[in-house]
């Protein structure tokens, strides 16, 4: 349910993520003076002052993170993009600092922001015309899709598996209490106490863990990966080698995964990017998986799970087995960006692809433009995907999940002490509403569906 | 046409059943000099399927017409014949009441409300079609035509056709045509509708075979009695007394599945003969057999007619299966063996306009002054016609004035979420209450209904001054004993309010801790201990709620212009179109509608306000 009213004090990350880049928080509306006084170690300028202006200072957001340093802008009223007391906070990009100084606005009654809440206040303050903010609003739909899917993969890679499962387990559920509930003349024991308890506890164990992934990896999440994969014997880890150089990449086996990745560190034309091998993953996958589609389940991964870039490795020199072949026609359909290489171009060519770049690690043809090509395409994914909204998108993906954790956290509470299937049932609701935000919405008709086909209700 | 066969009404209400009765009373109750037309005088409130009222979701409608006026609650309570209180192992919310219903009792008390009603005039006619006249380039209605060269005028006019436009009866591969075993069908009105530019859709329902009581061996059923202290419906209902007669349950078995299979290209909707979509809660034995092969039994309720009956009515067995697989059916299952069969089964298809076409009033979005009301809007059951029929009618007699409306929120009662589900959702089956459908549930409780709805009731003019007065009574009461719980403390456990919300604490505990408590009426007692048990469920919600009634304040007038909106996704905008939303509330609320086609329309809401302003 949007709330566009321009009473409410509105919050929104505006920046890009990744340690170079500094992060913004925009605020704007009536409390955010309040709020600013309340949680911001500084100078707050006059409210009488004509013009915009900047103090250093910082915000306190606890432990672990403690004081968050920045620059504060701050626009007593109509001098800004909204004609409301309107502030920027530029700080750290990082991610998790950013997210905490969100919650800590909303502790002191500043929301976050709908997609184009801005936009809107500005156009009602005459800042903007109707063409501008008309074309602002309606691209915001496909932009927030593709964000979505982008976020996903950045707070954890690979969520979205999980997440609508997690959905769908609680849509379950609720259909079955709600049937218990609606269909009492019916002689059929829709669920027992126990089973409730016991689908609840699981799921909140998986919205646990999905949340403990996101914090895990908000750390090492912002250097691009690409992945190379493909046969045992396609010249990856010659490719690796080659593309890092020899000098100083570091390979090493990283511990704590179950499988063996290869990881080196290079900076290819002025971009830092981690070249992961999936060496010795392969002889496992066997036939029926694609390393993408596996990548994309396994979730518990977290080093290979938010790839950015997916290079397939194919030997030239052979003929495409059917499993490369598959793999080949796949690519245009994966999530996930990917490129094609031909390897060992230095031998005769067995097969052709108009999209394949060829390579050669024995002499270092194509390496050049697969590097262009590497740093295109994540530029490319980087931008398309609106940066500027990635963030503040990610963050209200964190900020649903832990929410829906919460009210999830209630509804096991209610559950055990008996507290009444239609409690347990609007606080599901809740749940499911708070898990809309990344999943999509749930509809009465969703829940009366699968009662419908699964039970036969009939007086 | 000569003068004297034409007749002047305020309001104009077709159809006697639930709907057409209960709007016709509700518009006279207002004042409105007002006609009801049914083709026969002897089907008033007649109860064409099951002789039951209520039960889950069903009871909270019945409790709700009641407490804003209506006829149901005080017709069962006084043609009951086995009342229970369903889903009582269930917090208060879930609560709620069936009875059984001497049929031909209840319609009598129905027909005679009607006859007895002031500013209501009940007249056996056959309408053929409904009079328009242009009013610019929109159409306004000004009447009925009835056969045997006579008219009706009046400015509002009321459709509760129920089953009977198209309606088609099947048996088996017998077809008759006819709404209703042994009566016709309403061709005439179809046409006019189609004319008038209605897009009708068509349903399909069923109703199972009656036995003779007298050939039903009750040894070998289960007995399924009333409840030890019947409650009554209706809130005006004193000193409720009531002689019950059971009910009773019995089981179809695997020989009774196999004759159905064996038997089910005879079907008509297994044949092809019906391909219109039927109820998917309520499906016909042969539905249940194929659907859940892995059941070995279904339930079947033995539910008497009335008093002065053998008739017997046997819930869950509704089927259009042939004559002769009926009637074999029955040799099969234990206590039926020698029943006789007094009615075929049959299901009926019909016309009905799909209710996206109506306004939140139940007007029709294109003809000024036609209403809606009942299975005509693709609704099924008499408490979900009854309902649209109370609100059709005083909407239509409120309307006469220009100024008001009776249009209830979905956090304020069952009809309110009936009303906005069918203006905003495609009706893909016939469309039946259940609780789930309320996502304020706790709110809405059936003991509540008076305190929820009567007061605006009793504004509007619904009810008496009498009724208002005893409520107001009942809610000072409430309010005292709320007092009295907030501000005495149980030692370490905190105020006795804050005890009594423990799930395990009764008010028979509270009392015995607290003496004063005494004093106050069972009913009173009740309403607190549920408002208590709930509150802090409740306040969860109110948040929701409040945002819901700020976005629901930016209407979107009638002649908003979507295509207009050159940035809107094609989707959302034949949404719109489609459904017209009154408000930006109700706009988000559509299926695949996302916040920023919401945020489109409010921008141009709000530059338009700019401009003007």
């Amino acid at each position: 349910m949007p709330s566009f009213d321009v009473h409410d004090s509105i919050a929104a990350i505006a920046s890009p993520p990744g340690p170079a880049v500094r992060g913004v928080i925009r605020m704007s509306g009536p409390e955010i003076r309040s709020a600013l006084q309340s949680c911001f170690c500084g100078a707050l300028p006059a409210e009488t002052a004509k013009r915009p202006s900047v103090v250093s200072g910082w915000i306190d957001v606890g432990a672990p993170i403690g004081r968050v340093a920045g620059d504060l802008f701050y626009w007593p009223g109509t001098a800004s993009y909204t004609r409301q007391r309107s502030a920027e906070f530029h700080c750290s990009g990082s991610l998790p600092i950013l997210s905490e100084v969100m919650r800590v606005l909303g502790q002191y009654g500043i929301r976050q922001a709908e997609p184009g809440e801005f936009t809107m206040r500005a156009f009602l303050a005459g800042r903007i015309d109707l063409t501008r903010a008309e074309a602002v609003l309606g691209v915001i739909d496909s932009q927030s899709e593709r964000e979505m899917e982008v976020a996903l993969r950045q707070l954890a890679g690979g969520l979205s598996g999980p997440v609508s499962e997690l959905q769908d387990d609680l849509l379950e559920v609720l259909a079955q209490i709600e049937a218990g509930l609606d269909f009492v003349e019916d002689d059929i024991e829709f669920i027992s106490q126990d089973a409730i308890l016991q689908a609840l506890e699981k799921s909140q164990n998986t919205i646990q863990a999905i949340l403990q992934q996101i914090d895990q990896r908000q750390v090492s999440q912002q250097v691009p990966k690409v992945v190379l994969w493909g046969r045992p014997n396609a010249g990856k880890s010659c490719l690796q080698n080659a593309m890092a150089g020899n000098s100083n990449a570091i390979v090493s086996d990283v511990a704590g995964t179950t499988r063996d990745y290869l990881i080196a560190a290079t900076t290819l034309h002025g971009m830092d990017l981690h070249l992961i091998d999936t060496a010795g993953t392969m002889q496992r996958i066997g036939q029926h998986m694609s390393p993408i589609q596996m990548l994309a389940e396994d979730q518990t991964d977290s080093v290979t799970a938010a790839a950015d870039l997916a290079v397939f490795c194919a030997d030239g020199s052979r003929n495409l087995d059917a499993w490369e072949q598959q793999q080949i026609e796949n690519m245009t359909e994966s999530e996930l960006p990917a490129l094609l290489v031909q390897t060992k171009s230095d031998l005769p060519d067995r097969w052709q692809h108009p999209s394949a770049i060829r390579v050669s690690s024995e002499t270092n043809d194509g390496l050049a433009d697969l590097a262009k090509a590497i740093v295109d395409q994540l530029r490319e994914a980087r931008s398309t995907a609106s940066n500027e909204m990635v963030a503040s998108t990610a963050h209200r993906c964190f900020e649903s999940l832990e929410k829906a954790g919460q009210e999830l956290q209630l509804a096991v509470q209610y559950c055990q002490s008996s507290q009444g299937d239609e409690i347990v049932a609007s606080v599901l609701r809740l749940v499911l509403d708070h898990l809309s935000a990344v999943t999509g919405k749930v509809f009465t008709d969703d829940i009366l569906d699968r009662v419908f086909s699964r039970f036969c209700i009939g007086k | 046409m000569s003068a004297e066969n034409t007749y002047h009404f305020d309001v104009i209400v077709v159809g006697a059943g639930h709907a057409g009765t209960e709007a016709a009373c509700a518009a006279a109750r207002l004042g409105a000099k007002t006609v009801l037309l049914t083709t026969n005088l002897d089907t008033v409130g007649q109860m064409s399927c099951n002789p039951a009222i209520g039960g889950v979701a069903k009871g909270h409608l019945v409790r709700e017409i009641d407490a804003l006026g209506g006829l149901m609650g005080q017709a069962i309570d006084a043609t009951g014949i086995q009342f229970r209180m369903l889903n009582l192992r269930k917090g208060p919310a879930m609560h709620s009441p069936r009875a059984q219903a001497d049929k031909k009792a209840y319609q009598n008390w129905i027909k005679l409300a009607v006859e007895d009603q002031e500013n209501l005039s009940l007249r056996q006619e056959i309408v053929d079609s409904i009079l328009t006249e242009s009013l610019g380039d929109k159409q306004r209605v000004i009447g009925v035509s009835v056969l045997g060269n006579a008219k009706y005028l009046a400015s509002k006019v009321v459709l509760t056709t129920g089953t009977f436009l198209q309606a088609i009866m099947h048996t088996g591969e017998a077809k008759t045509a006819g709404g209703r075993a042994g009566e016709g069908t309403t061709k005439g009105i179809s046409g006019s509708l189609n004319r008038m530019g209605f897009r009708l859709d068509r349903f399909k329902t069923g109703t199972p075979p009656r036995l003779n009581g007298r050939t039903i061996d009750y040894d070998k059923a289960e007995i399924q009695p009333g409840d030890d202290n019947p409650r009554p419906f209706s809130f005006q209902t004193e000193n409720f007394q009531v002689d019950q007669i059971p009910c009773w349950i019995t089981w179809t078995n695997p020989q009774v599945h196999d004759l159905i299979l064996a038997n089910l290209e005879r079907a008509p909707i297994y044949s092809g003969e019906i391909q219109s979509n039927g109820p998917r809660y309520c499906p016909s034995i042969e539905d249940k057999v194929v659907r859940f092969a892995d059941k070995s039994r279904h339930q079947l309720f033995l539910e008497p007619e009335g008093r002065a009956t053998q008739e017997v009515y046997v819930n869950g067995i509704s089927t259009s299966l042939p004559r002769d697989v009926q009637d074999q059916m029955f040799r099969l299952i234990p206590g039926l063996e020698k029943a006789q069969i007094m009615r075929y089964g049959y299901a009926v298809e019909y016309d009905f306009c799909p209710p996206d076409q109506l306004r939140n009033t139940l007007e029709t979005k294109n003809i000024q002054g036609l209403y809606f009301a009942g299975q005509i809007n693709g609704t099924t059951g008499y408490e979900e016609a009854g309902g649209q029929g109370l609100l059709a009618g005083a909407n239509a007699a409120l309307a006469l004035d220009g100024n008001q409306s009776l249009v209830l929120d979905r956090n304020e009662a069952y009809l309110g979420v009936l009303v906005d589900d069918l203006v905003t959702c495609s009706v893909d089956e016939p469309y039946r209450m259940f609780t789930s459908r309320a996502e304020y549930r706790l709110l809405l409780r059936q003991d509540n209904a008076d305190r929820r709805l009567t007061p605006q009731a009793f504004e509007l003019g619904l009810v008496g001054l009498d009724r208002f007065q005893k409520l107001e009574k009942k809610t000072a009461e409430i309010e005292r004993a709320h007092k009295i719980l907030s501000t005495n403390f149980l030692g370490d456990k905190g105020s006795l309010e804050k005890y009594l919300r423990r799930p395990e604490v009764t008010w028979t505990d509270i009392v015995q801790h607290h003496a004063e408590l005494t004093q106050f009426t069972p009913d009173v007692a009740e309403q607190l201990a549920f408002d208590v048990k709930y509150a802090g469920y409740v306040s969860r919600q109110q948040d929701v709620i409040d945002r819901q009634k700020r976005l629901a304040k930016k209407q979107i007038p009638d002649d908003f212009d979507y295509d207009g909106l050159t940035h809107l996704r094609n989707e959302a905008r034949e949404k719109f179109n489609r459904f017209r939303p009154v408000s930006l509330e109700q706009a988000s609320r559509i299926s695949g509608i996302t916040p920023a086609d919401v945020a489109l329309i409010m921008l141009h809401l709000d530059g338009k306000a700019q401009v003007s302003g």
